[in-house]
């Protein structure tokens, strides 16, 4: 046996590799995640900055990278999203260009009646240079950026309106996979210009480097894909209204009036047609997608399900929806707490059993190696 | 001439660097040597591509060993090259519908687009995900507990992959509210937060002296290596 496992062929380890990773890929186990602090202090600046600030994020990544930090990408721009700040996304690497499109297809899909191109956020493609170009934009933007990515010129955006350079933004975010990347925002721009707000996202092999400029220069940090995962967690800690009640709430009322002359369907046009939305937008309500609702959609509903308001509300709000003090939604709230918004989450899951494996290899390598030790120590 | 010109340039902008960092009279000049800076690395692009082109025509023209792999990196160079600059399959902005040129040179539907989709981000995520694999087999054969230091080595990496995963959670979590520091994630930010941040603040000293050092040489004229090896 132990000369066997000594001699063993490496295939069987790719398979074992192989095995780890897309096992959990297909059951899409849901393991939990608590933000640590250096993550939770990233998402408490975010949340910290008056709606309508300027942030910039710089996307220095490629597709080798774009599993691990995609997600911080999506997160980052939902989350800039629902508290409503102006958007400009750069990238330092020639290949980075299609990840910013990743970012535009999240503001387009889920933000496409309050976010508007131009109006909310830019993408301003690439910038050569590396280091320089930090140290350039730092002072004027418009020297590097002086047209955005269709060829326009910067100051025709309002999104861009009062921006001469990286000094008049109210935070930037790196999301960087080597060079140039994480540091070299902190050493030519965080350090030089402390008004300059630095936070960071980065892969698990370029975060120790990182760590001695938290929390000084850097004011968060997401490491990896744990990182990634834990700011989906307090995303969805704040902007996930994990539950059902209201859905059910909905379909049993709708079933309920349904009959021989009035099918379910005919209800779900005649409340499309009063709430003035789209079959999708409806059928992301009836399945708890779209999760608190703006008091007035209440209404209608009630009105056409002929339901008490009241009900409806408390069914939310036992959902985690909050209406007191006339706090209200948008019409496409969407529930942060559902695992389609959770990509990194989802990826805990192969990671967790391929750090597992590679724990049981070292274990059984080393076993193998004392043993044969032994047997020639016996010779 | 060929090589004191080169020295030349490299010292005077060096200099107004250095200068003009302490002098905010100067902060123009810097900004302008940084834009210069900028205009420069867009062409060395240029003549890094046409560099590639250069060494790769050679190697195929010799029929050095491996020259297969050229064809497929100048047709891919050329093929890339070509649908990138001449816009090709690039739709019109809205705004402009009959000026075909119009739209953004990686717009959803063009061919470079089609090409980084289905042919870039494949090729690169799989090349790092095979690493995967490497590292497994590699932990299986290498990761020996020969010595001190390797045992040292071998307990930290333990206390990072399970507290990095949900596996230092579950093991360790039920006495994370009494002492929180000594679970598995716990030990893993101190590990982070204090051996590791020691160990590459040295580190960033160190090369950040190294690089003053290189760059006072570079600055003197004494370390001419970056013009090439015949000029060392």
């Amino acid at each position: 046996m132990s000369e066997w496992l000594t001699n063993l062929d490496r295939r069987w380890i790719f398979l074992a590799m192989f095995l780890a990773v897309a096992i959990p890929v297909l059951l899409q186990p849901e393991l939990p995640e608590q933000p640590t602090p250096i993550v939770q202090a990233v998402f408490d600046k975010i949340e910290s900055l008056p709606e309508g600030s300027t942030v910039l994020l710089s996307l220095d990544y490629d597709p080798a990278s774009e599993p691990e930090l995609g997600p911080m990408n999506v997160a980052f721009t939902r989350h800039l999203a629902l508290r409503g700040h102006n958007l400009l996304y750069i990238t330092l690497w020639p290949t980075g260009v299609p990840m910013i499109d990743d970012a535009m297809r999240v503001l387009e899909n889920e933000f496409a009646d309050q976010y508007t191109y131009g109006e909310n956020y830019l993408n301003l493609g690439y910038g050569a240079g590396q280091e320089a170009a930090i140290k350039l934009i730092a002072t004027d933007l418009a020297k590097l950026f002086g047209v955005d990515s269709r060829g326009r010129p910067l100051g025709s955006y309002n999104a861009a309106r009062g921006i001469r350079s990286l000094q008049d933004t109210d935070l930037v975010i790196s999301i960087g996979a080597g060079y140039p990347g994480t540091k070299e925002w902190v050493q030519y721009a965080g350090t030089p210009f402390p008004e300059i707000q630095l936070v960071a996202g980065v892969t698990g092999v370029s975060a120790p480097p990182q760590y001695p400029y938290y929390p000084q220069q850097l004011i968060g940090m997401l490491p990896a894909i744990k990182g990634a995962a834990e700011y989906e967690a307090a995303l969805s800690l704040v902007y996930g209204t994990a539950g059902e009640a209201l859905p059910e709430l909905l379909n049993e009322s709708i079933q309920a009036m349904s009959t021989d002359e009035r099918s379910e369907d005919e209800i779900h046009e005649e409340l499309q047609s009063a709430l003035g939305i789209g079959a999708t937008q409806l059928q992301s309500i009836l399945t708890g997608r779209i999760n608190c609702l703006p008091l007035e959609q209440i209404s209608t509903i009630a009105e056409a399900l002929a339901l008490d308001p009241m009900v409806l509300i408390e069914a939310a709000t036992e959902d985690g929806c909050d209406y007191a003090d006339g706090r209200d939604y948008p019409d496409n709230y969407l529930n942060y707490g559902r695992s389609e918004f959770q990509t990194a989450l989802r990826r805990m899951g192969p990671q967790l059993s391929a750090h597992l494996l590679m724990l049981a290899l070292i274990v059984l390598g080393n076993l193998i190696f004392f043993l044969d030790r032994r047997k020639e120590r016996r010779r | 001439m060929k090589r004191t010109f080169p020295l030349i340039i490299a010292a005077v902008a060096g200099y107004v660097m250095v200068v003009a960092y302490f002098m905010p009279a100067l902060q123009q000049v810097r900004e302008d040597a940084e834009e210069w800076f900028n205009i420069l690395a867009a062409i060395a692009m240029i003549l890094g591509g046409a560099s590639i082109l250069g060494m790769h025509l050679r190697k195929v023209s010799d029929r050095r060993a491996g020259w297969g792999f050229s064809v497929v990196t100048l047709l891919g160079f050329l093929v890339t090259l070509y649908v990138g600059l001449f816009k090709v399959g690039v739709p019109p902005m809205p705004e402009y519908p009959d000026r075909a040129w119009t739209g953004e040179y990686i717009a959803q539907g063009s061919a470079l687009w089609w090409s980084f989709e289905y042919i870039i981000y494949p090729i690169t995520a799989t090349m790092f995900a095979l690493l995967a694999f490497y590292v497994a087999s590699a932990a299986f054969r290498a990761f020996r507990a020969k010595n001190l230091e390797a045992m040292l080595l071998l307990g930290t990496a333990f206390v990072i992959l399970l507290g990095r995963s949900y596996a230092g959670t579950l093991l360790t979590g039920w006495y994370a509210e009494e002492y929180p520091n000594l679970t598995l994630p716990g030990l893993t930010d101190m590990i982070m937060g204090v051996f590791n941040t020691a160990g590459q603040r040295a580190v960033m000293i160190g090369i950040a002296l190294g690089i003053a050092a290189t760059s006072l040489k570079i600055l003197l004229g004494i370390d001419r290596s970056y013009l090439g090896s015949r000029n060392g």
